[in-house]
């Protein structure tokens, strides 16, 4: 049961008791036992969809005994059995019934790697299922961990933490400078938007009137090089202060790819595919060489702000210092190593250490 | 509206708002004191329950998110042998001294010795993250839940 993220059958039986709960005859709260219910509430009523609730409770909240105002009325989607589904992309709905383990439609996973392929994800998927989950995409896993604590993410959700587009959510780094994107659904039908397109500005996105996100798709983040720091005032439980995320491929001491995205350093998270571009092919020395360049366009591409939280000075200086230290560093001694070939993930004791000031 | 779920081993049917804060009802409607406020905003704890057997922050869970789901606080989880473990380690260690945030411990690491019985200190610590304590400084309770992780081992062996 733990690694299977399907509603029990038990508690679907339940919801379908009560789909929608009117007052004078406008809908005042609305628990839809299935997606296509929940999209028909939305185009003809107007109400706010809420999935696991970590976020929108805390903006809504009055005080002890007041229920949550949210503007609307409810539209309860964290427990809609279509938007739990966890599988390899391209498997199609339900191609993994029944079996928890998820390997049906993947591509066998090669010896030593922790290559999952690409993966679609539900949008009501929360947290800790995707951590438990042998699908859960390696990009995804190492910064799981440092996502609020472990009870907020038994019910926060993937889809709400990208729909709620804070600059510092911790999941979109990665989500950035792997290529992900996501689908929208109405009655009308569904559409798919690379991450960058549906999130126009700190928490603004490009959905419409009577759209839900319904999956996020994510390709295959296999990488041999990872680097991940969230900045912040604790381990756990804390807003990132900033973050930086890289990836990168590399094969016979040369970058074959690498993506970039530094998290709460501007108003959505900064990606500069160019940048990353002027790297591919580039061996240890070159790519030293060329770092100056690429951190010169990631220092114009950052527009932090001053806020409780950090200084905007801070934000800046850290954020590229970790950059540098990983295209001067950490990288090129990745590059330099003998048998490099698995997904790394951190943790070489023979690695650089990172700059004192940031640790 | 009436919401159907399943309170420490019972199944309930309160007749609420589906916005109401799952604190709040525990608390009001059903006088589970031992579910504390501390923040209000998922930072510390205090009102850890377990929600379909994983912690969760009673604060931040509204009403219509735990229909048809289970709910156990911390007077469920001492009816259990482990969870009376659990709650004489701690006092054992010093791991309570105001009492505030012991609830929420206990219920945290009641979830925790679910998902790996046999825990490390990092998956100790990474656990109990979520939850605050003022008067420990933690180590105390670092202590009670490794000898509760012990004798839960010996006891089941």
């Amino acid at each position: 049961m733990r690694t299977d993220v399907k509603t029990p059958t038990r508690q679907k039986e339940q919801l379908q008791r009560g789909t929608s709960f009117t007052v004078g005859g406008a809908v005042a709260a609305a628990a839809p036992a299935t997606l296509g219910q929940a999209l028909e509430l939305l185009s003809s009523h107007r109400l706010r969809p809420i999935a696991g609730g970590t976020d929108l409770v805390v903006r809504n909240r009055k005080g002890a005994g007041i229920p949550i105002d949210i503007g609307d009325p409810p539209l309860f989607i964290g427990h809609l059995s279509e938007l739990k589904e966890l599988r390899p992309a391209g498997a199609g709905p339900n191609a993994n019934a029944g079996e928890p383990t998820g390997s049906a439609g993947s591509r066998p996973a090669a010896a030593g790697s922790s290559s999952v392929g690409p993966v679609s994800i539900g949008a009501a998927v929360t947290l800790t299922q995707l951590q438990r989950s042998p699908q859960c995409p390696p990009a995804l896993s190492i910064v799981i961990p440092e996502f609020a604590s472990p009870a907020v993410r038994s019910f926060a959700t993937v889809g709400g933490n990208i729909c709620n587009a804070s600059p510092a959510a911790d999941l979109l780094p990665p989500l950035y400078a792997h290529g992900a994107a996501v689908e929208l659904a109405s009655t009308s039908g569904s559409r798919t938007m690379p991450i960058g397109e549906f999130i126009t500005g700190p928490g603004t996105t490009a959905i419409a009137a009577g759209e839900l996100m319904t999956r996020i798709e994510i390709p295959d983040t296999a990488a041999d090089y990872r680097f991940y720091r969230k900045v912040a005032s604790r381990r756990a439980n804390a807003l990132s202060k900033l973050s930086v995320y890289v990836a990168a491929r590399t094969r016979r001491g040369q970058v074959q790819w690498i993506g970039i995205a530094l998290g709460a350093v501007a108003p959505t998270v900064v990606h500069l595919p160019a940048a990353d571009y002027d790297l591919f092919g580039l061996g240890a020395r070159e790519l030293v060489e060329a770092a100056p360049e690429v951190i010169r366009a990631y220092d114009a591409g950052v527009n932090p702000i001053d806020d409780q939280r950090s200084r905007a000075g801070y934000r800046r200086r850290t954020a590229l210092r970790l950059l540098e230290f990983v295209l001067t560093e950490d990288l090129p001694a990745h590059l330099a190593a003998p048998g490099q070939g698995t997904d790394a993930g951190g943790g070489d004791s023979s690695k650089p250490s990172l700059p004192s000031s940031v640790t | 509206m009436k919401i159907p779920f399943s309170l420490n081993g019972k199944a309930v049917e309160p007749d609420l708002n589906p916005m109401a804060r799952l604190l709040d009802v525990l608390r009001s409607e059903f006088g589970l004191t031992s579910v504390k406020e501390g923040c209000g905003e998922g930072e510390c704890g205090a009102c850890t329950v377990l929600i379909d057997g994983e912690a969760a922050n009673s604060c931040l869970v509204v009403m219509g998110n735990v229909i048809g789901r289970t709910v156990n606080t911390v007077e469920s989880v001492l009816e259990t042998p482990r969870g009376r473990m659990i709650a004489d380690a701690l006092a054992e260690q010093g791991g309570v001294q105001c009492g505030f945030c012991s609830p929420g411990f206990v219920v945290a690491t009641d979830a925790l010795l679910t998902a790996h019985p046999n825990p490390t200190d990092e998956q100790i610590r990474h656990s109990l993250s979520g939850n605050l304590c003022r008067c420990t400084g933690y180590q105390m309770i670092i202590d009670g839940v490794r000898t509760a992780a012990d004798k839960v081992q010996t006891n089941e062996n």
